[in-house]
């Protein structure tokens, strides 16, 4: 029987110390074909549709080193007996940990003072550093990520305000912050947090108008997903001044093409989606959904499963 | 008449003075120290204030610099003559310390590198592999006031915190969760090196290039203290040549740094023009805390900022 790797990236070896044991070989192939197949190992890229089954007839589980998995057919695969697993909590103190980098560097205005010595300026920054003790951070949706970051920004001296429809007062304030209204947050903060999932509803929130409710001296941090800020009109709101800089670790089409507007727009940093990595999650996101694909093979229920197979 | 002579063309005239509300007392900016009626000198820092004071404004009991530090006053000197000599004590601690540990999560998680790496083109993978804060290693040369903030962000940001000063207790540094260690502990075993020490004969060059082969080849440093803390040709060579990972460094052998700085073309380096010390708050608390001082002087009390005893009261 064998478990077949779509992803060249994927560190084999770990997959075989982790699926062998199962009774199984770990090869990578393009190809997934044959009865002897019960498993696929695959990434972002690697959509798999419900026909892999003409070739694999045999296949048992799906598995796939990220936690979106709108590149597979769960509900169609397990209506024909196939487990989808994903994986998650896989770098959620990597992204606390970048979105806070992010914070500081806005606030204290390290990346532009940066271009600014490298063109010759000196004093008076044009740029000025601002305390990070007290300033206000926002907060936005108040997930597992969202969560740790409240915690670290509190303990780090910021006066944190959330915004969530989900989340009880409570929890928040256990946390460290305090619920408030979203327009209450956009109007008061030093920095918004964009810290939500992709949902119909959060699509375009941090629209035009919420923009415009953002102080002229506030920042945007956004290491969530590029579709919840209205990418245009954030652009206007830079260009013009009507707020002070923003940091992006998201982009509305990834990898950013040449012409991508942010590029050219002004106290901009781009990340090039890199909050989540760091050694260790890079290592647990091959090595969760790894382990999920040998919890099937081993006739258990996996941790991470989308659809019960029928 | 009591006069005060401001030589600073950029004292701000209308910062905390209403500690002067009722005090008989003219303020007056100038470049020139001289009249029977001045009892008060204020300096900026680039302003040298001279060894021989008494002889161009007899009555001068009280001069102050504008910055923590008091080069530009003959402080031993003047002290002996009976003359207060003040200084701002630890106005941008805060500042400094959140500046430098913007540095370090920043060259942690290498968003500068990152930022210059999608605007050329790039995007996975990437040239810098970023890091976990915590578990990561912060070592702090230097345990004095911005050292033990430094510590304490550190510690909230779940970075692991050790410290090197020889006048330092472990149990001061326990109190902080900061490991104590030696030199060459610090430097081997460091994610992120970072300077805090006074500028001394003992100091300069403290960051040499033996101490560079010290440290580990995925490391950082960061200096927001003093540009002669570290051999600035040897830090180019270890960045040249992949000894260190990266650094960042807010200050420089000479400041602003000439057009040919040959930092300018190091790899892997943030360079910042002297901004760790800077907020709103704090680029007016020297202005601030002189007044007070000054107001304390007039009222007959002490002023918090004396760098010593006057030795005669004159």
């Amino acid at each position: 029987m064998r478990v077949v790797v779509i992803d060249d990236t994927w560190p084999l070896d770990r997959a075989r110390a982790i699926l062998e044991p199962c009774g199984v070989t770990v090869e990578f192939n393009t190809e997934i074909a044959g009865d002897d197949v019960v498993a696929v190992l695959t990434y972002p890229g690697g959509r798999i549709a419900v026909d892999v089954l003409d070739a694999a007839p045999n296949l048992k589980a799906v598995g796939t080193c990220s936690t979106g998995f709108d590149h597979l057919a769960v509900d169609a695969l397990a209506e024909r007996g196939v487990w989808c697993c994903r994986v998650t909590h896989f770098c959620d103190v990597e992204v606390v940990d970048h979105t806070m980098a992010l914070i500081y560097a806005v606030l204290r205005g390290v990346v532009m003072l940066d271009g600014l010595v490298r063109e010759g300026t000196w004093w008076p920054y044009p740029r000025a550093p601002r305390p990070v003790r007290g300033s206000i951070l926002g907060v936005v949706g108040f997930g597992a990520i969202s969560h740790g970051l409240v915690e670290t920004a509190s303990a780090v001296g910021m006066d944190v305000r959330v915004a969530s429809e989900h989340a009880a007062a409570g929890d928040v304030a256990a946390a460290g912050g305090t619920l408030v209204p979203l327009d209450d947050l956009l109007a008061a903060a030093d920095v918004v947090a964009i810290m939500t999932s992709l949902t119909d509803r959060t699509r375009g929130m941090i629209d035009a108008a919420a923009i415009a409710k953002m102080r002229p001296d506030a920042y945007l941090v956004n290491t969530a997903r590029a579709a919840i800020v209205d990418h245009l009109a954030l652009g206007r709101a830079l260009e013009t001044g009507a707020i002070a800089g923003a940091a992006l670790d998201v982009l509305p089409v990834e990898p950013a093409p040449a012409d991508e507007p942010a590029l050219t727009w002004p106290n901009t940093i781009i990340q090039p989606h890199a909050a989540w990595y760091s050694a260790e999650s890079d290592r647990r996101s091959f090595d969760d959904a790894a382990e999920d694909v040998a919890r099937v093979l081993l006739g258990e229920k996996p941790l991470n499963g989308m659809s019960r197979p029928a | 008449m009591t006069r005060v002579l401001i030589l600073d063309p950029l004292w701000p005239m209308d910062v905390g003075m209403e500690v002067l509300d009722g005090i008989d007392v003219t303020l007056e900016k100038t470049d020139r120290i001289e009249g029977d009626d001045v009892v008060a000198v204020l300096a900026a820092p680039e302003q040298t204030i001279p060894a021989n004071l008494l002889e161009l404004a007899p009555n001068v009991r009280l001069v102050g610099t504008c910055s923590t530090g008091y080069d530009n006053l003959p402080a031993v000197e003047l002290s002996a003559q009976g003359v207060m000599c003040l200084h701002v004590k630890s106005y941008c601690d805060e500042e400094v310390a959140e500046h430098t540990i913007t540095l370090a999560a920043n060259l942690l998680r290498g968003v500068a590198q990152l930022d210059g790496f999608v605007r050329e083109g790039g995007w996975w993978p990437y040239p810098r592999e970023p890091r976990r804060l915590a578990g990561s290693r912060l070592g702090i040369v230097g345990f004095g006031r911005i050292g033990r903030l430094v510590a304490i962000q550190g510690d909230a940001l779940r970075i692991e915190v050790v410290a090197y000063d020889e006048f330092v207790d472990e149990a001061t540094m326990q109190s902080l969760g900061v490991q104590k260690v030696d030199l060459d502990t610090l430097i081997e075993t460091s994610d992120v090196v970072t300077l805090h020490a006074p500028l001394l004969p003992e100091t300069q060059h403290l960051m040499n290039a033996r101490r560079f082969a010290q440290m580990r080849d995925d490391a950082y440093l960061v200096n927001c203290a003093r540009g002669p803390l570290v051999d600035h040709v040897a830090l180019g060579d270890a960045l040249r040549m992949g000894v260190i990972a990266g650094a960042a460094i807010d200050v420089y052998p000479v400041e602003p740094p000439a057009a040919d700085e040959p930092a300018f073309g190091w790899p892997n380096l943030i360079l910042q023009p002297h901004s760790a010390w800077y907020s709103a708050e704090a680029s007016l608390a020297p202005y601030r805390r002189q007044i007070a001082d000054l107001a304390r002087f007039l009222r007959g009390e002490e002023p918090e900022g004396l760098i010593m005893q006057p030795e005669v009261a004159r």
